[in-house]
């Protein structure tokens, strides 16, 4: 607006109007007035002067000034409107302040027209100022409420009861309830059971604590009977006098949680089956501290070494693990790429034998470089066991089978050997017709020989049958003093008038609770067979002791006899039948007898010797033997 | 046929009454005297040789047979053209005295018939000696004229 005030002067009296602007030009207001007498002029002058201020006569000949204020407030102009007259009854004025009159003045009172003017102008410049104001607040609300009610969030104002006071549309699209549904009623009602606790809790913080906002999520109700799952957070601005309430912003995240369960469940299913399988894993980082572990781990190395497994601590540290052998170099070596699996064995607490299958493997980073190690180890006790079980099975049949072939090599070498001598000798005796008497009687010398030798073999077969036999003596403790006494006492007639020394060293172990018959024989064959091959150019020494290596009895026979080519006859020292001093009378049965007889109480026979170096027999028979002992008991 | 013949006329020549045999010399090696001795006898009433050696060891045997052999050509009149040998013999069995000899002695100066001579009725005993050489002949106790004539065919 200029500072020359426009002033429209509605006036049908000249005179009058004079006297109008000499009080206006008075007061000093800058001003430039137009003065229109009737209402043509007047309409004229609304549309085209533009006045900042009109002052209107009441009483026109044309017109009144009821007319011309119209007129006015049908341009839809606001122009202040000062009304001057000469009476005015108190009337007329309300209805005319109604309609929207700004001032009015008595004619003869015109002094205070420059003042009415101006504060005229200045009411209607403020009103408009207001105007203005009003619109754009409104526009600025209408934005907001736009925003608000067409964003996916729902957004509740609740009051200091919790009850809920504004609701924007989202919320009914994401509960499907209508506003009026819920409107002013407590939101305690939509909560699943389970999370009103919870859901109070928060709005009791919130009550607490204004201004602050909390994060929550819940279960709410549907309008369909359904409970979904919203994230929102609650703000106390109860005390902001604009707000004055709760205000609570939520989505629905139901998908969301959907999957989380979904994801939750697999992870507890993975969980249940590293935590329930029956190998045991733990997770080193590159340096080999223990980052994780299943808890197979503490079940199986606990039985070994009473050691917790701990996160954090170096693998190696534990004693269980630096027993392992070259464990250092394996997991060096694993650091480097490689995947190594082995097979160990330990005793746990009490004593009873653990095997375990364990492999280690390098974990990869994305540029496949190590930067962990997987070690994964299984109890394989029962499967060992059973194999081992299995692998004795398999010798026991092997050794069963090469009986079974000696058995098949006897027969048809001993047992045919005096039949076939028979059949040549009636060949003969038949064939020749005039046989010298002498041939004739060594033709019958040799018959009654092969006969005796064939009858001899099979009492041998029987016997070595019988022994094979399944056990059935009971087993009783021996004391090998005894033993070697009862044994010296037989056969004294051999001892005696011969320098031959038997010294024995039972200090280490003298008893052993075994089959008495099979033990006596195995030494009286021992010993005996030493006297019999001794080196008849020397005394002879027989030193036979006990000892205990690796809960196994190990007898020692030692003799200066004159010993076997053990080289040359390696696969026959044992065999039935075989000699190796034909000069000395002897079947051949009694290594084999002493062999067969050591295995059937489940040891062991071998022997060092050498042509006239002597010999020496060593047998081991288990002390502790769980699993022969397990066998057999079936 | 022609060594019959050949010994007809080399008996003829040295005027021998003795029956014709079909070999100078055979060894026989077997620890048992009796078998020794029913073989003597068979091999006698056969007339098979007109000279037998008899080694109650494969150890004595091969040391004879070195010694003749150090004799070089001449010891064609006593070397034997037929050894008989049994398997089943303490210290050294038949099999290793073939080893020895084919090792040692073989092809030195003369090539016997080797005839193994066993009551073995062990099969593998018969492939042993066929994987050994398949010259070799392998009889079965008793001896009989039937299987000398095995040899002679041979």
């Amino acid at each position: 607006m200029s500072n020359t005030l426009k002033i429209l002067h509605v006036e049908d009296i000249q005179t009058d109007a004079e006297l109008v602007k000499r009080e206006l030009q008075k007061s000093g207001i800058s001003f430039e007035s137009l003065w229109v007498p009737d209402k043509e002029t007047y309409v004229e002058a609304l549309e085209h002067f533009n006045p900042d201020v009109i002052i209107c006569d009441h009483s026109l000949p044309s017109f009144t000034s009821t007319d011309a204020l119209k007129i006015l407030n049908d341009t839809g102009k606001r122009i202040p409107f000062i009304l001057v007259t000469a009476t005015i009854s108190e009337s007329f004025l309300v209805s005319m302040v109604k309609n929207g009159v700004d001032d009015y003045l008595l004619k003869d009172r015109l002094q205070r027209l420059p003042t009415a003017v101006l504060n005229a102008v200045e009411k209607v410049s403020a009103e408009k100022d207001k105007d203005r104001y009003y619109h754009e607040v409104i526009s600025q609300e209408k934005k907001f409420r736009a925003l608000i009610e067409n964003i996916s969030d729902a957004i509740l104002l609740l009051n200091r009861k919790g009850e809920i006071i504004y609701r924007s549309p989202s919320a009914t699209t994401i509960t499907g309830f209508l506003s009026e549904e819920v409107l002013h009623k407590k939101l305690d009602n939509s909560f699943h059971p389970d999370d009103l606790t919870e859901a109070r809790h928060m709005f009791k913080h919130s009550y607490l604590c204004p201004g602050v906002v909390m994060h929550e999520s819940f279960r709410i109700l549907h309008k369909n009977g359904n409970y979904i799952w919203v994230e929102g957070s609650i703000t106390n601005l109860l005390h902001d006098e604009n707000v004055n309430a709760f205000i609570v912003n939520y989505r629905d995240i139901t998908e969301r949680k959907k999957a989380e369960k979904l994801l939750q469940k697999s992870e507890a299913n993975l969980k249940a089956i590293y935590n329930n399988t029956e190998v045991s894993y733990v997770l080193l980082d590159k340096k080999l501290n223990i980052l994780a572990f299943n808890e197979r781990t503490s079940y199986i190395y606990k039985r070994l070494s009473g050691e917790e497994f701990v996160e954090g601590i170096d693998f190696l540290s534990l004693s269980v693990i630096k027993r392992i052998r070259h464990v250092n170099e394996k997991l060096l070596k694993v650091l480097k790429g490689k995947k190594i699996n082995f097979e160990t064995e330990g005793a746990d607490n009490d004593g009873v034998m653990i095997w375990l299958s364990v492999s280690l493997v390098p974990v990869l980073g994305d540029e496949n470089n190590v930067i962990g190690v997987v070690v994964s180890t299984e109890d394989i006790t029962e499967r060992k066991r059973d194999e081992l079980q299995k692998e004795k099975m398999t010798s026991e049949i092997i050794r069963h089978n090469k009986n079974l072939e000696q058995f098949a090599y006897i027969i048809s070498h001993n047992l045919r050997s005096p039949v076939a001598n028979i059949i040549g000798l009636s060949n003969m005796i038949h064939s020749t017709p005039n046989m010298k008497s002498e041939d004739f009687k060594r033709c019958m010398d040799g018959l009654e020989v092969s006969v005796k030798k064939l009858d001899d073999t099979i009492i041998d077969l029987n016997f070595i049958l019988q022994t094979r036999k399944e056990i059935n003596e009971k087993k009783e403790r021996v004391y090998f003093t005894e033993l070697i006494n009862d044994i010296k006492t037989s056969i004294n007639h051999l001892l005696e008038g011969r320098d031959i020394t038997i010294k024995t060293d039972f200090s280490e172990l003298n008893e052993f609770t075994t089959i008495k018959s099979y033990i006596h024989s195995i030494f009286y064959n021992l010993i005996s067979n030493s006297i019999k091959y001794r080196d008849p150019h020397k005394p002879a020494l027989i030193e036979i002791n006990s000892k205990v290596h690796n809960s196994k009895l190990v007898i020692s026979f030692k003799d200066n006899g004159l010993g076997i080519d053990t080289v040359a006859h390696k696969n026959t020292i044992f065999g039935l039948y075989k000699k190796f001093h034909p000069q000395i009378e002897g079947k051949g049965m009694g290594l084999y007898m002493v062999k067969t007889q050591v295995e059937m109480l489940e040891g062991y026979i071998k022997i060092i010797s050498a042509v006239d170096k002597g010999t020496e027999f060593v047998l081991e028979f288990p002390l502790h033997d769980s699993v022969a002992q397990e066998s057999k008991s079936k | 046929m022609n060594l019959i013949n050949d010994t007809l006329e080399i008996n003829k020549a040295m005027k021998i009454k003795e029956p014709k045999c079909l070999y100078k010399q055979v060894m026989l090696i077997d620890d048992n005297e009796l078998d020794n001795f029913i073989n003597e006898k068979i091999l006698e009433t056969n007339h098979f040789a007109k000279r037998i050696f008899i080694n109650t060891s494969a150890k004595s045997a091969l040391e004879f047979l070195t010694n003749i052999s150090t004799v070089g050509e001449n010891c064609g009149e006593i070397y034997p053209e037929v050894i008989f040998v049994d398997i089943n013999m303490p210290l050294m069995d038949g099999f290793q005295f073939i080893e020895h000899f084919k090792k040692g002695l073989e092809d030195k100066v003369h090539k016997p018939k080797l005839v193994i001579l066993t009551s073995s009725v062990y099969h593998e005993d018969k492939q042993r000696a066929k994987d050994i050489s398949p010259d070799i002949i392998f009889l079965n106790k008793p001896l009989t004229k039937d299987l000398l004539s095995k040899i002679e065919d041979k």
